[in-house]
């Protein structure tokens, strides 16, 4: 069987509602009716809504600020938005996404924090950690995603929209079983 | 063997004074430790408490608009845990209940009330037994993120229903799914 890479699977169309991959695993996709999930891969655009930051102050900010941090947004299949962040026509809303932590960096909105992705109809995952390098660990999940650990890779669609390119890398002997 | 589901758990009665159960082995203990068969590992183990909020210990960035109300923003919450059942709607402990840990919480309500909706990281120390992490938005479970001793590798989910309108007891059921777990 061919080996997928990771760079390979994050090169594909971001079109893909559901990126499901096993990789390295002959032996179980030999085996019919019961394929060994070993990589799981989930692609998903977001975007903060700015309506939503808070940062604890006495009146709402006008800008983010370094401090405590509040903000949410929706969460789109992949190729749900637009390079300027706005949804497609035909993008189809997944769920809510809500982060709160630190903002330690406001021009590249930087932040070290707890972000919880509630994917509606399937279970919320939770990742948590510092964003300087686009990435961060999933510490655990709900539904669904009740055993999920891995890694949350994010790429930017638009910084000033806030819009972002999300592909969850979650590994598990039993997750999406 | 019958499979034990989610809502047969959460609907079940308050008076079990601690609901442990295997799902997916072929043995199930009802009470006290659990027991594993032979050459099969422990794979899910559900546990509930009953979780009194201590109001006045908690804390909050903002005034709340009403004593029993939790502003948005920043928050600290904490609170006492025990066995199921072993505490009234009114979140007054039976006489000679156990106390089973303690709960703190620091996270951040988006949505005020008697009953916020926030997101959060929690810990739930259990005496003797170690410390549970959960984390994410708090609706009706957060995702268990870790722990220590008994939890060191514990996933899974933490679920809970509100016991009284007050919002001042919650029934927890702790849904850990691990490799070692109890071990």
């Amino acid at each position: 069987m061919e080996r997928l890479s990771r760079r390979r699977l994050m090169a594909t169309s971001a079109t893909a509602t559901l990126a499901a991959a096993i990789v390295g695993n002959t032996a179980a996709l030999a085996q019919p009716g019961q394929p060994q999930i070993e990589k799981w891969l989930l692609e998903f655009d977001f975007s903060f809504d700015p309506r939503t930051l808070d940062q604890g102050g006495a009146t709402p900010p006008t800008a983010p600020a370094v401090g405590p941090i509040y903000l949410a947004g929706q969460i789109w299949d992949g190729g749900g938005l637009n390079p300027d962040g706005t949804p497609k026509s035909d993008a189809v809303l997944r769920g809510t996404h809500r982060f709160f932590g630190w903002l330690y960096e406001p021009a590249a909105m930087t932040v070290i924090g707890t972000h919880t992705f509630d994917i509606a109809g399937r279970g919320k995952i939770v990742v948590a950690g510092a964003t300087d390098g686009l990435n961060a660990p999933v510490a655990g999940g709900t539904g669904d995603f009740k055993t999920a650990y891995g890694e949350l890779r994010v790429g930017i669609i638009n910084r000033a929209a806030a819009a972002y390119h999300a592909v969850f890398d979650m590994l598990s002997p039993t997750i999406g079983r | 063997m019958e499979r034990v589901s989610r809502r047969k758990l959460l609907a079940a009665g308050s008076g079990a004074a601690l609901a442990t159960t295997l799902v997916g082995a072929t043995t199930a203990a009802a009470q006290g430790q659990p027991t594993r068969p032979p050459g099969q590992p422990l794979l899910e183990r559900i546990e509930r408490f009953v979780l009194v909020t201590n109001q006045p210990a908690s804390d909050a960035l903002r005034q709340p608009t009403s004593p029993t109300q939790a502003p948005t923003g920043p928050v600290y919450f904490t609170g006492t845990l025990w066995d199921d059942g072993a505490v009234s709607t009114d979140g007054t402990p039976a006489s000679g209940a156990i106390q089973r840990g303690v709960y703190r919480s620091f996270g951040w309500v988006y949505t005020p009330g008697v009953v916020p909706l926030f997101t959060a990281v929690h810990t739930f120390d259990l005496f003797g037994r170690g410390q549970l992490t959960a984390a994410g938005v708090t609706d009706a479970s957060k995702a268990i993120t870790g722990g220590t001793g008994e939890f060191q590798s514990a996933r899974g989910e933490v679920r809970y229903a509100v016991l009284n309108s007050a919002g001042t007891a919650l029934v927890l059921e702790m849904d850990v799914v691990a490799p070692n777990i109890g071990r």
